[in-house]
Protein backbone atom coordinates (compact mmCIF):
# COMPACT_ATOMS: atom_id res chain seq x y z
CA UNK A 1 0.00 0.00 0.00
CA UNK A 2 1.26 3.41 -1.25
CA UNK A 3 2.31 5.86 1.74
CA UNK A 4 -0.29 8.67 2.46
CA UNK A 5 1.45 12.45 2.15
CA UNK A 6 1.29 14.16 5.46
CA UNK A 7 -1.61 16.95 4.96
CA UNK A 8 -3.04 15.46 1.62
CA UNK A 9 -6.96 14.69 1.45
CA UNK A 10 -5.82 11.27 1.48
CA UNK A 11 -4.27 11.62 4.92
CA UNK A 12 -6.90 13.29 6.92
CA UNK A 13 -9.27 11.06 5.83
CA UNK A 14 -6.88 8.00 6.82
CA UNK A 15 -6.89 9.24 10.29
CA UNK A 16 -10.54 9.73 10.20
CA UNK A 17 -11.35 5.88 9.28
CA UNK A 18 -8.07 5.35 12.03
CA UNK A 19 -9.94 6.86 14.50
CA UNK A 20 -13.54 5.22 13.86
CA UNK A 21 -12.29 1.79 14.30
CA UNK A 22 -10.36 2.90 17.06
CA UNK A 23 -12.26 1.39 20.89
CA UNK A 24 -9.09 3.40 22.61
CA UNK A 25 -9.76 6.58 20.66
CA UNK A 26 -13.35 5.91 20.88
CA UNK A 27 -13.09 5.58 25.16
CA UNK A 28 -10.76 8.44 25.74
CA UNK A 29 -12.66 10.60 23.73
CA UNK A 30 -16.16 9.54 24.40
CA UNK A 31 -16.83 13.47 26.54
CA UNK A 32 -15.12 14.93 23.71
CA UNK A 33 -17.43 18.20 22.05
CA UNK A 34 -15.26 20.17 19.49
CA UNK A 35 -14.35 20.62 15.99
CA UNK A 36 -10.54 21.73 14.95
CA UNK A 37 -8.35 22.97 12.08
CA UNK A 38 -5.19 21.97 12.03
CA UNK A 39 -3.08 24.05 10.32
CA UNK A 40 0.06 23.39 8.77
CA UNK A 41 2.46 26.43 8.33
CA UNK A 42 4.92 26.47 5.19
CA UNK A 43 8.20 25.08 5.94
CA UNK A 44 10.83 23.44 3.56
CA UNK A 45 9.05 22.33 0.42
CA UNK A 46 5.76 23.33 1.63
CA UNK A 47 5.14 26.48 0.49
CA UNK A 48 1.02 27.03 0.94
CA UNK A 49 -0.71 27.00 4.14
CA UNK A 50 -2.85 23.17 4.71
CA UNK A 51 -5.72 23.33 6.74
CA UNK A 52 -7.11 20.27 7.77
CA UNK A 53 -10.50 19.99 9.08
CA UNK A 54 -11.90 17.23 11.74
CA UNK A 55 -15.21 17.64 13.44
CA UNK A 56 -14.29 15.47 16.92
CA UNK A 57 -18.04 14.44 18.46
CA UNK A 58 -18.02 11.66 21.67
CA UNK A 59 -14.96 9.30 20.43
CA UNK A 60 -16.41 9.61 16.97
CA UNK A 61 -14.97 11.26 14.22
CA UNK A 62 -18.00 13.27 12.05
CA UNK A 63 -16.23 14.58 9.45
CA UNK A 64 -12.65 15.24 8.07
CA UNK A 65 -11.11 16.78 5.20
CA UNK A 66 -8.43 18.73 3.68
CA UNK A 67 -10.06 22.62 3.35
CA UNK A 68 -8.85 25.35 0.56
CA UNK A 69 -10.92 28.25 2.28
CA UNK A 70 -10.26 28.28 5.88
CA UNK A 71 -13.46 30.40 5.75
CA UNK A 72 -15.21 27.58 5.31
CA UNK A 73 -15.65 26.40 8.66
CA UNK A 74 -15.30 28.15 12.40
CA UNK A 75 -14.14 25.65 14.87
CA UNK A 76 -14.10 25.45 18.20
CA UNK A 77 -10.46 25.11 18.12
CA UNK A 78 -7.50 25.66 15.65
CA UNK A 79 -4.19 24.45 16.67
CA UNK A 80 -1.26 25.54 14.40
CA UNK A 81 2.45 24.85 13.71
CA UNK A 82 4.81 24.97 11.45
CA UNK A 83 5.83 21.62 9.43
CA UNK A 84 8.70 20.25 11.13
CA UNK A 85 6.92 20.89 14.43
CA UNK A 86 3.34 18.63 13.15
CA UNK A 87 5.82 16.36 11.37
CA UNK A 88 7.67 15.86 15.14
CA UNK A 89 3.73 15.15 16.83
CA UNK A 90 2.53 13.04 13.89
CA UNK A 91 6.20 10.86 14.62
CA UNK A 92 5.19 10.80 18.49
CA UNK A 93 8.28 12.56 19.09
CA UNK A 94 6.83 15.83 20.50
CA UNK A 95 3.88 15.26 22.76
CA UNK A 96 1.15 17.68 21.50
CA UNK A 97 -0.14 18.61 24.90
CA UNK A 98 3.85 19.85 25.71
CA UNK A 99 3.73 21.88 22.88
CA UNK A 100 0.96 23.30 23.41
CA UNK A 101 1.88 24.52 26.49
CA UNK A 102 5.11 25.56 25.64
CA UNK A 103 3.82 27.46 22.86
CA UNK A 104 5.37 25.02 19.63
CA UNK A 105 1.84 24.75 18.84
CA UNK A 106 -0.56 27.80 18.71
CA UNK A 107 -3.72 27.08 19.88
CA UNK A 108 -6.82 29.07 19.66
CA UNK A 109 -9.73 28.19 21.52
CA UNK A 110 -10.39 26.82 25.49
CA UNK A 111 -7.04 25.31 26.15
CA UNK A 112 -7.94 23.74 29.58
CA UNK A 113 -10.55 21.64 27.52
CA UNK A 114 -7.84 20.13 25.58
CA UNK A 115 -5.53 19.91 28.45
CA UNK A 116 -7.76 17.82 30.21
CA UNK A 117 -8.32 15.64 27.18
CA UNK A 118 -5.15 14.66 26.96
CA UNK A 119 -5.57 10.78 26.73
CA UNK A 120 -8.16 11.64 24.04
CA UNK A 121 -4.58 13.42 22.25
CA UNK A 122 -2.36 10.69 22.59
CA UNK A 123 -5.20 8.34 21.07
CA UNK A 124 -5.54 10.57 18.32
CA UNK A 125 -1.38 10.55 17.93
CA UNK A 126 -1.25 6.72 17.92
CA UNK A 127 -3.72 6.64 15.31
CA UNK A 128 -1.13 9.07 13.23
CA UNK A 129 1.31 6.73 13.75
CA UNK A 130 -0.51 3.65 12.09
CA UNK A 131 -0.94 5.81 8.94
CA UNK A 132 1.89 4.91 7.06
CA UNK A 133 3.11 8.20 6.28
CA UNK A 134 5.54 10.05 4.01
CA UNK A 135 6.83 13.83 4.61
CA UNK A 136 8.06 16.54 2.48
CA UNK A 137 10.38 18.14 5.04
CA UNK B 1 17.38 27.47 49.63
CA UNK B 2 14.08 26.12 50.23
CA UNK B 3 11.91 24.70 48.33
CA UNK B 4 8.05 24.84 47.17
CA UNK B 5 5.29 23.41 45.66
CA UNK B 6 2.68 25.41 44.48
CA UNK B 7 -0.67 23.97 43.66
CA UNK B 8 -2.89 25.86 41.18
CA UNK B 9 -6.55 25.06 40.69
CA UNK B 10 -6.68 25.84 36.50
CA UNK B 11 -9.76 27.80 35.14
CA UNK B 12 -11.86 26.14 33.36
CA UNK B 13 -11.61 28.25 30.61
CA UNK B 14 -8.12 29.38 29.66
CA UNK B 15 -6.31 30.38 26.68
CA UNK B 16 -3.08 29.49 25.22
CA UNK B 17 -1.87 33.26 25.18
CA UNK B 18 -2.83 34.03 28.88
CA UNK B 19 -0.92 30.78 29.55
CA UNK B 20 2.04 32.09 27.37
CA UNK B 21 1.77 35.80 28.55
CA UNK B 22 2.02 34.85 31.89
CA UNK B 23 4.66 32.62 31.79
CA UNK B 24 6.99 34.95 29.91
CA UNK B 25 5.99 37.89 32.72
CA UNK B 26 6.67 35.23 35.51
CA UNK B 27 10.45 34.78 34.76
CA UNK B 28 10.50 38.76 34.87
CA UNK B 29 8.27 39.34 37.80
CA UNK B 30 10.74 36.59 39.88
CA UNK B 31 13.58 37.84 41.74
CA UNK B 32 16.91 36.35 41.10
CA UNK B 33 16.29 34.57 43.86
CA UNK B 34 13.41 32.51 42.99
CA UNK B 35 13.54 29.85 40.58
CA UNK B 36 10.66 28.32 38.77
CA UNK B 37 12.10 24.50 38.57
CA UNK B 38 9.18 22.17 36.97
CA UNK B 39 5.63 22.05 36.65
CA UNK B 40 3.15 18.71 35.92
CA UNK B 41 -0.15 19.05 34.81
CA UNK B 42 -2.83 16.48 36.61
CA UNK B 43 -5.88 16.14 33.92
CA UNK B 44 -8.00 14.60 36.10
CA UNK B 45 -8.33 16.89 38.41
CA UNK B 46 -7.10 20.31 36.11
CA UNK B 47 -4.51 21.05 38.49
CA UNK B 48 -0.98 22.04 38.12
CA UNK B 49 1.72 20.95 40.16
CA UNK B 50 4.59 23.65 40.38
CA UNK B 51 7.98 23.21 41.67
CA UNK B 52 9.79 26.18 43.02
CA UNK B 53 13.22 27.23 44.55
CA UNK B 54 12.98 30.88 46.60
CA UNK B 55 14.26 31.95 50.03
CA UNK B 56 10.22 32.76 51.35
CA UNK B 57 7.11 31.41 50.11
CA UNK B 58 5.76 35.16 50.21
CA UNK B 59 8.35 35.69 47.13
CA UNK B 60 6.64 33.38 45.17
CA UNK B 61 3.21 34.79 45.95
CA UNK B 62 4.42 37.84 45.19
CA UNK B 63 6.28 36.65 41.62
CA UNK B 64 2.51 34.72 41.01
CA UNK B 65 0.94 37.84 41.16
CA UNK B 66 2.43 40.07 39.34
CA UNK B 67 2.44 37.61 36.23
CA UNK B 68 -1.30 37.29 36.18
CA UNK B 69 -1.59 33.83 36.25
CA UNK B 70 -3.27 33.71 39.06
CA UNK B 71 -6.01 34.98 37.23
CA UNK B 72 -6.54 31.99 35.25
CA UNK B 73 -4.43 29.41 37.86
CA UNK B 74 -5.35 31.15 41.68
CA UNK B 75 -3.21 29.10 44.00
CA UNK B 76 -4.89 26.15 46.05
CA UNK B 77 -1.64 24.96 47.98
CA UNK B 78 1.55 26.58 49.09
CA UNK B 79 3.83 24.65 50.90
CA UNK B 80 7.49 24.47 51.70
CA UNK B 81 8.66 21.20 51.25
CA UNK B 82 11.65 18.59 51.85
CA UNK B 83 12.46 16.92 48.46
CA UNK B 84 13.14 13.42 49.09
CA UNK B 85 14.41 11.57 45.75
CA UNK B 86 16.07 7.53 45.27
CA UNK B 87 19.57 9.52 45.30
CA UNK B 88 18.88 10.44 49.16
CA UNK B 89 18.64 6.95 49.81
CA UNK B 90 21.40 4.80 50.62
CA UNK B 91 22.00 2.48 48.23
CA UNK B 92 21.44 -1.12 49.06
CA UNK B 93 23.87 -2.51 46.49
CA UNK B 94 26.80 -1.04 48.23
CA UNK B 95 26.27 -2.85 51.57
Amino acid sequence: MAKLRFGSSEWILALHNELNTSQAYEDAAKNWEGDFYFVVEPEGALTQTVYLYMDLWHGKSREAKLVQDPKEKNPAFIMSGKYGKWKQVVLAKLDPIQALMTGQLKLKGNMTMVMKNVKAAQEIIRACTRIDTEFDL
Amino acid sequence: MARFIVIHQMAENTTQDAVLVARKTLSAASPESAEWRSSWYVPATNELFCEWEAPTLETIRQALFQSGALQFAPIKILHEVVPVGPKDLPDERAT
